[in-house]
């Protein structure tokens, strides 16, 4: 009989995400001894986790010469069958699943398939089995918050967010997911917070402060949203989005010649931007230039008719001029390409007040009163209100 | 009498306008904003639910409002929100490309990656006996018991 196998310290290193330098040690010590089972999980896992299926089948076989019973290599086997398309291997990995020997990747895998499969509750048992068989594993985590996610299960999600950001301090993804949830519950500080502690051990990931922006922002802290701005300009000074996030925190911090100072240096690298000539066109309002950022809306929809910021713009504007009809003209034709979108809903409805179809406006105004965004939903509500 | 310039200094270059953390130019005093302020109200374009989409926050400046009378009433206009990305311009299933050498963060992307990462971090045994690692048949009293000194 083989002695024992020799792949622990290779499996440390694969445990530690060097996927790679563990893929090469397996290999050696499976040159050594060609039988060793430890070393061909660890290589079948490795190529596993790179979606290297075809040079994993082999190893897994050769497992399953050895010991037909082996669970994990079945389980393995079966998933890349699926993945390739042959549906009825998913029976193989639940029934995989009801063995009293069962293990995390049995149950990992059957749960993965059965998301793919659109079976959230025959998915979710199978994951949370995954979870009882390896509490620390952040992926089953974020898979089952995914799930709860999906079904408006927010505070879920976040118990089980808070738990897999903790297992994997150095990944962004746990973090911003739960950024994400925080924000869906009207708890951007809350999500700020979290991103905010995590940037504390990777400072340069320019996801996460893409994602403080957008929550400090939402959260009303718009210092921190600069703060985060300025060091995505500093991670990459050729991105023009960055330097117009730094312009929308200044915006949002009332800092409004220097917002635009940024705007006007960022639309010589991105000309033809809708977003950035509609916030350009904004700060020049404030400004008191209104003949100018008339010019520049009224350009702007020559070439995006359909931008939903820009048609607002421009229907304010006419609206304030008195003429009803241009707003609805361009208001309307924006909502062909965004039929749901609030604020061209809602000042729809104001024109169609404004010209006098009082049925019309509240029908339009019912519509964005529905919006997830507070302002425009309690905007509508009271013009429902004036409309009777 | 002025000391004759050293030809091996440079010469003095006139000053550089003042620079903000950012490498921004500095704003003159002069153009000092003085108009309403902004009041800006971020919020959700779309409900967050989703947790493979972005989120889209919006800024609403509502400073200087535009009334709208409807009738008797006076009704608050509401301006395009500002996206807080910019718009990328790319045809149908066109991908962003790399600005400034630095790879775009795709969050479906990413969510694959971590899931697949699974396999390589999972703490479970290869379900077989590993003769130098943590899951080694051995129990934790023998592997201590094997530190122990040895009577004599």
């Amino acid at each position: 009989m083989a002695g024992p196998s020799k792949a622990g310290p290779a499996l440390r290193l694969l445990r530690k995400g060097q996927v790679e330098r563990a893929a090469e040690m397996f290999k050696k010590l499976l040159q050594q001894d060609a039988s060793d089972l430890g070393c061909m999980v660890g290589l079948a896992r490795a190529h596993l986790a790179r979606k290297k299926f075809d040079e994993a089948q082999p190893l897994l076989r050769q497992v399953l010469s050895q010991v037909p019973d082996h669970g994990e290599a079945q389980s393995h086997l079966a998933f890349i069958d699926f993945q390739n398309g042959n549906a009825p291997a998913l029976d193989v990995l639940k029934r995989l699943t009801l063995s009293r020997k069962a293990g995390f990747f049995e149950f990992f895998n059957a749960g993965t398939a059965l998301l793919q499969r659109g079976d959230d509750q025959g998915a979710q048992v199978a994951l949370e089995r995954a979870k009882q068989a390896d509490q620390k594993s952040p992926q089953v985590r974020v898979a089952l918050a995914q799930m709860h996610m999906k079904r408006g299960d927010f505070r879920d999600a976040i118990a089980e967010l808070k738990v897999a950001v903790e297992l994997a301090a150095t990944d962004p993804l746990p973090v911003l997911l739960l950024s994400q949830a925080y924000a869906a519950m009207g708890e951007a500080g809350h999500g700020a917070d979290a991103v905010g502690k995590a940037l504390l051990t990777q400072p340069q990931s320019a996801p996460l402060h893409e994602r403080m922006v957008e929550v400090s922002l939402l959260a009303g802290w718009p210092q921190k949203a600069i703060k985060s701005a300025i060091a995505l300009r500093q991670i990459n000074r050729l991105n023009p989005d960055y330097a117009y996030m730094h312009a929308v925190a200044m915006l949002a911090s009332g800092l409004v010649s220097e917002a635009r100072h940024i705007l006007e240096g960022a639309l010589q690298k991105e000309p033809k931007s809708a977003a950035l000539r509609q916030a350009l066109a904004q700060t020049m309002r404030l400004m008191g230039e209104e003949a100018k950022a008339l010019a520049m809306l009224e350009e702007t929809a020559q070439h995006k008719p359909g931008d939903p910021g820009v048609a607002a713009d421009l229907a304010v504007a006419y609206l304030k001029a008195g003429d009803a009809a241009k707003a609805q003209k361009v208001l309307k034709r924006a909502l062909e390409e965004h039929p749901t979108h609030p604020v061209l809903l809602y000042d729809l409805a104001l024109a169609l007040g404004k010209a006098g179809d009082k049925a019309g406006a509240r029908a339009t105004a019912a519509k964005a009163r529905a919006s997830t965004d507070p302002l425009v939903a309690e905007l509508a509500a009271y013009l429902l209100q004036r409309l009777g | 009498m002025a000391a004759p310039a050293d030809p091996k200094k440079p010469a003095a270059s006139p000053p550089a306008p003042a620079r903000t953390i950012s490498g921004e130019l500095g704003v003159a005093p002069a153009a000092r904003y003085a108009g309403p302020d902004p009041k800006v109200v971020c919020g959700l374009l779309e409900g967050a639910g989703a947790p493979d989409q972005a989120l889209k926050v919006v800024a609403h400046i509502t400073g200087a409002p535009s009334p709208v009378t409807i009738g008797s009433e006076m009704v608050p206009a509401l301006r395009g929100a500002v996206r807080t990305h910019l718009d990328l311009n790319l045809p149908p299933g066109e991908k962003p490309q790399p600005v400034g050498g630095a790879p775009v963060f795709e969050l479906e992307l990413a969510l694959t990656r971590f899931h697949d990462r699974a396999y390589a971090v999972a703490r479970v045994g290869p379900g077989v006996p590993l003769g130098d690692s943590d899951e080694s048949t051995q129990t934790g009293l023998q592997k201590a018991a094997w530190k122990l000194p040895r009577p004599c």
